[in-house]
């Protein structure tokens, strides 16, 4: 009792935090900080994990934590690194950062309960901002596995805590508290899952998403020597597209994932026109296919489909996806970039030529910088002259690149200044986009309009879900060449190496090259679980991860609420709240009715419990007495307990004695009965 | 009209808040005076759901929207914990304490635990004492409010806030009980009293003549110096040894806590704190007493009846008009 001048005075009290409570918050930080330290820079890692273990050391030696004031050069050379890491300071990045460095040294002067309210909250938000960089089910396991420990330091923290003493291993004082968190875990659970069903989602963000996230890896609106092959190393994925028609899915040397179209050639690098200009479906012959592609954000504006797309993407209600375009290219774009997963509905023609007027085009379509190369040109001009015809012309330069000396590989050699020419007569070794930047300049050189067309070939299905997984790896370069009135589709790298196009990469390799890690044949073990783990979160992904504002959108009218206000929202969310939480009051007390607490009756019920295990239950309508005496008849030896045990009850319930004195001497009954072993 | 209002007003608060000590026996805590809000570490934890809720949103990330509505549902259920925390609970109010002016009177109120599936937390406050109590399931457990005495009489318990933030100390549930409970101050007794006054009533000197007179009360054994008219002779004529008889008061004499025989200097308080300080001692001497103010006198006896009788009558004085 401490007394104070005035009554249940208002000041806040903040009372010191004991250690038990300090280690607790700094399991918390520690699991919100976990998630973030392989991606932060490692000084910062070390920094904030350091700084709150420091403080359970210093705790642990009882040693006395430093005046709040020396943690400021720490805190302004910590802000400073970020700011020097980062390049700037106000984004999401450095935010990010600096919130997971503030954790740590927010800890180490934690002293007050006040303190431990802060730190709690600025645990939740650190853990919050993992899933900006990672929503995979692990990431689900990481949160749930959050909010029992907030729950457990929200609980440890105010004070009603308690661990029984030394009576009992740890881990068994530790059960009711573990009882208490889960029972309110599955109390939020109802709740959580209506507001994650109906909380109105943004189709827009509310304030500028910074396009600073991390470079992804994934094709880019260049390409340069080495770009794919670097490319080719990773299994990242790129999407997965799942077939409507599961028996007919295109085979692999069809299926050329169209993407950025390189139309500029500068000498070296090759990138895509400028302007974006919107185009129009062709007249296609192929052969119709349908699927849906789960795209990876890229924080790039293109869709993938298969050559050539024959539709406007659509969501799952069927409706076109808004913001998207078809290019004259053929090439579907996206008008904000793709910086969260997508997920649409696609139509394709399987087909490797199409009619297209792009007569204003062809001066672009046949533009070669400067004068590099001459020897390519010259080479170029007589093999046209002696083909005869366009045809025959790329026909002569495929056979080139098969009969002649050409090899595939991952490595190729350097070139000088005139690559082209170097690649083409002097090295003779290179990846998919050498032969297809070769070839496109051999056509131009040649009066032929070529373009270079980048995305991915081939994609494995996963048979663990039946659906198309494809990787980074498959990325690659062909060329499309304008004849006519006809675009079409060239792939040098299969007269090189048709092993690439109709097995995929690593078959295509030279001995001693490897691929990338999945696909390697001793590797096809990690490639079965990786399938496995690929289906769940593919699943994962599509329900959970991928439910937005569309999704929402064709649940309320699958609920008969087509568009609700904002109000009806609302209301939906208040009546859920209150209606779960009612119920569960009435449910409770209906349950507190129907199972009387007298401690007497309880007594008793366990007694009757044991008995009966011993062989001799009470009947439903017998007393107390008439019970003893049928007890005294079978186990004669003890009437003397039995007798005691029905009077303590009786006299209790019906007589004078009062419950507490009817309870004791019931409990000596029971530990009579327990010492002579019965109901064992 | 607005007299009217006022007056409802007025009642509608005095029922709101149990201004008055309206409660009796046990009181069954129900919804209609369960209040419950968030404390300061809920709201600063709710100020954090809604940030992170907007981070959820402006970056469309559906596990930041999950966890956010686990913590959110957590919120929740800590509010139907603490909520049932305190609607299991009865509460009856225990004797009227004693204590001296300036000491503690120790209030106890009796809390009930109606649920058999868990265990109550709840702080009872009540003027300047705060009492933090754990009731197991199923179990009554009795709650001691210390408060401080300040002066002499009648000092009500007052109104008593029942409160939990059990589980997660996000929620402060609360519910106002107000019993007539009021605990007796009695003046507190004088440091250096004088001595008992020595004998009342003319005091009769002749101890043997005064003893004579007075009605027996039962044997004891035969202390040398005791006169030969308190031998019990029949008792030696049968042979079970030497005894004495003893009669009422005979063997420790009586006195008088006379008000008006006091010293015409002292003021009441002093007056009151002496008389209380003299009842002490006699009791203390196990001598028979009699207290006498203006108005009240109680006849002669000892004992502890004797010594609330007494106690009370002092604590119940009425005060000098200032």
């Amino acid at each position: 009792m401490k007394p104070r001048v005035k009554p249940r005075a208002a000041a806040p009290l903040s009372p010191m935090l004991d250690g038990r409570v300090l280690r607790v918050l700094a399991i918390l930080l520690v699991v919100a900080q976990a998630p973030q330290v392989l991606r932060l820079p490692i000084w910062l890692s070390a920094l904030g994990v350091g700084l709150v273990l420091a403080r359970i050391a210093l705790l642990q030696r009882g040693i006395p934590v430093p005046r709040s004031v020396w943690l400021l050069p720490v805190v302004i050379a910590g802000g400073a690194a970020i700011r020097w890491h980062y390049g700037y300071f106000f984004g999401r990045e450095p935010g990010v950062a600096l919130l997971f460095l503030m954790s740590g040294l927010k800890f180490m002067e934690t002293r007050t309960e006040r303190d431990g309210t802060l730190i709690i909250c600025l645990a939740a938000f650190l853990a919050m901002t993992q899933f900006i960089y990672m929503q995979s089910l692990l990431s689900f396991i990481v949160l749930v596995g959050t909010v029992l420990v907030i729950t457990f330091a929200l609980h440890a923290l105010s004070g009603t805590w308690k661990l029984v003493g030394s009576s009992g291993s740890r881990l068994e004082s530790l059960r009711p508290l573990l009882r208490l968190t889960w029972t309110m875990l599955m109390q939020s659970l109802p709740l959580a899952v209506m507001l994650f069903l109906v909380f109105p989602r943004l189709t827009q963000p509310l304030w500028g998403m910074p396009t600073d996230g991390s470079a992804k890896t994934g094709l880019s609106d260049q390409m340069e020597p080495g770009a794919i092959s670097e490319l080719s190393l990773s299994d990242d994925i790129a999407f997965h597209a799942e077939f409507s028609d599961k028996l007919y899915v295109p085979p692999r040397s069809m299926r050329y994932w169209r993407g950025p179209v390189l139309s500029q050639f500068d000498g070296r690098v090759w990138r895509t026109a400028p302007r974006a200009n919107i185009g129009e479906f062709p007249v296609l012959h192929g052969i119709p296919v349908e699927y849906v592609v789960t795209l990876e954000p890229h924080q790039q504006r293109w869709l993938f489909a298969l050559d050539l797309p024959s539709s406007m993407p659509e969501d799952e209600a069927g409706l076109p996806l808004s913001n998207v375009v078809l290019t004259r290219e053929k090439q579907l774009l996206s008008i904000p970039t793709v910086g969260s997963r997508m997920i649409y509905k696609q139509r394709s023609m399987v087909a490797d030529r199409f009619v297209s007027n792009d007569d204003g085009d062809r001066p672009r379509l046949l533009r070669l910088p400067g004068n590099a190369n001459p020897r390519t040109r010259e080479f170029a001009r007589e093999e046209r002259e002696r083909a005869g015809s366009d045809a025959a012309y790329i026909q002569a330069v495929l056979m080139r690149f098969n009969r002649e000396d050409y090899g595939y590989t991952l490595s190729p050699p350097e070139v000088g200044a005139n690559g082209i020419d170097d690649f083409l007569f002097v090295t003779r070794r290179g990846f998919c986009e050498h032969y297809a930047g070769a070839f496109t300049f051999l056509m131009r050189a040649a009066g032929i309009p070529a373009r270079v067309v980048t995305g991915y070939l081939g994609g494995e299905i996963n048979p663990a879900s039946g659906v198309m997984i494809v990787r980074q790896s498959d990325a690659h370069a062909w060329v499309e060449v304008w004849i006519g009135d006809t675009w079409r589709r060239v792939d040098p790298t299969a007269a090189v190496a048709p092993e690439r196009v109709e097995r995929g990469l690593t078959a295509a390799l030279p001995a001693g090259e490897r691929g990338p890690l999945l696909s390697r044949a001793e590797w096809s073990w990690l490639r079965e679980i990786d399938w496995r783990v690929d289906a769940v979160n593919h699943n994962w992904q599509k329900w959970v991860i991928g439910f937005n504002s569309e999704r929402q959108k064709s649940l309320f009218s699958d609920l008969g609420f087509p568009s609700p206000a904002p109000w009806q929202i609302a209301a939906i969310i208040a009546a859920g709240v209150a209606l779960w939480g009612f119920g569960f009051l009435a449910w409770t007390q209906w349950r507190q009715r129907a199972h009387p607490t007298d401690p007497l009756d309880r007594l008793w019920r366990r007694i009757n419990r044991r008995l009966a295990r011993a062989g001799l239950p009470r009947m439903a309508h017998e007393g107390p007495l008439a019970y003893a005496r049928r007890l005294s008849e079978r186990w004669p030896q003890h009437e003397q307990l039995w007798r005691e045990m029905a009077n303590g009850y009786a006299a209790a319930r019906y007589g004078e004695s009062d419950i507490a004195a009817g309870v004791r001497r019931l409990h000596h009954s029971f530990a009579a009965m327990r010492a002579a072993n019965f109901g064992h | 009209m607005p007299a009217a209002l006022a007056s409802r007003w007025q009642q509608m608060r005095s029922r709101w808040w149990r201004l008055l000590p309206t409660d009796a026996g046990a009181v069954r805590l129900t919804h209609q005076r369960i209040y419950i809000l968030p404390t300061r570490r809920g709201w600063a934890f709710l100020l954090t759901l809604v940030l992170m809720l907007l981070g959820a949103l402006n970056y469309a990330l559906s596990l930041g929207f999950l966890f956010v509505f686990l913590l959110g549902g957590m919120f929740h259920a800590a509010l139907l914990q603490a909520y049932r925390q305190l609607r299991s609970m009865q509460v009856q109010s225990g004797d009227e304490p004693e204590a001296f002016a300036g000491d503690i009177a120790r209030f106890t109120l009796q809390v009930s635990n109606a649920d058999a599936s868990m265990p109550l937390h709840c702080t009872l406050l009540a003027r300047d004492a705060e009492q933090n109590l754990v009731v197991e399931p199923a179990v009554d457990a009795l709650a001691q409010l210390a408060v401080t005495t300040v002066e002499r009489g009648r000092l009500p318990l007052g109104r008593v806030t029942l409160a939990s933030s059990y589980p997660l100390g996000l929620w402060r549930a609360w519910s106002y009980i107000h019993f007539p409970t009021a605990a007796w101050v009695y003046p507190k007794p004088e440091a250096a009293a004088p001595p008992l006054p020595s004998r009342g009533f003319g005091s009769g000197e002749g101890r043997g003549a005064a003893a004579g007179s007075e009605e027996f009360s039962g044997l004891r054994g035969y202390v040398p110096g005791d006169t030969p008219r308190q031998i019990a002779w029949k008792a030696l004529a049968r042979g079970a040894g030497l005894y004495s008889k003893e009669f009422a008061g005979s063997s420790r004499g009586q006195c008088v806590l006379d008000w008006h025989e006091l010293p015409g200097s002292l003021d009441t308080e002093t007056r009151l704190s002496r008389l209380a300080s003299w009842v002490i001692a006699a009791e203390k001497a196990r001598i028979d007493y009699a207290l006498i103010l203006p108005g009240i006198s109680t006849p002669f006896a000892h004992g502890p009846a004797q010594r609330v009788l007494c106690l009370r009558a002092l604590a119940g004085h009425p005060a000098d008009l200032r």
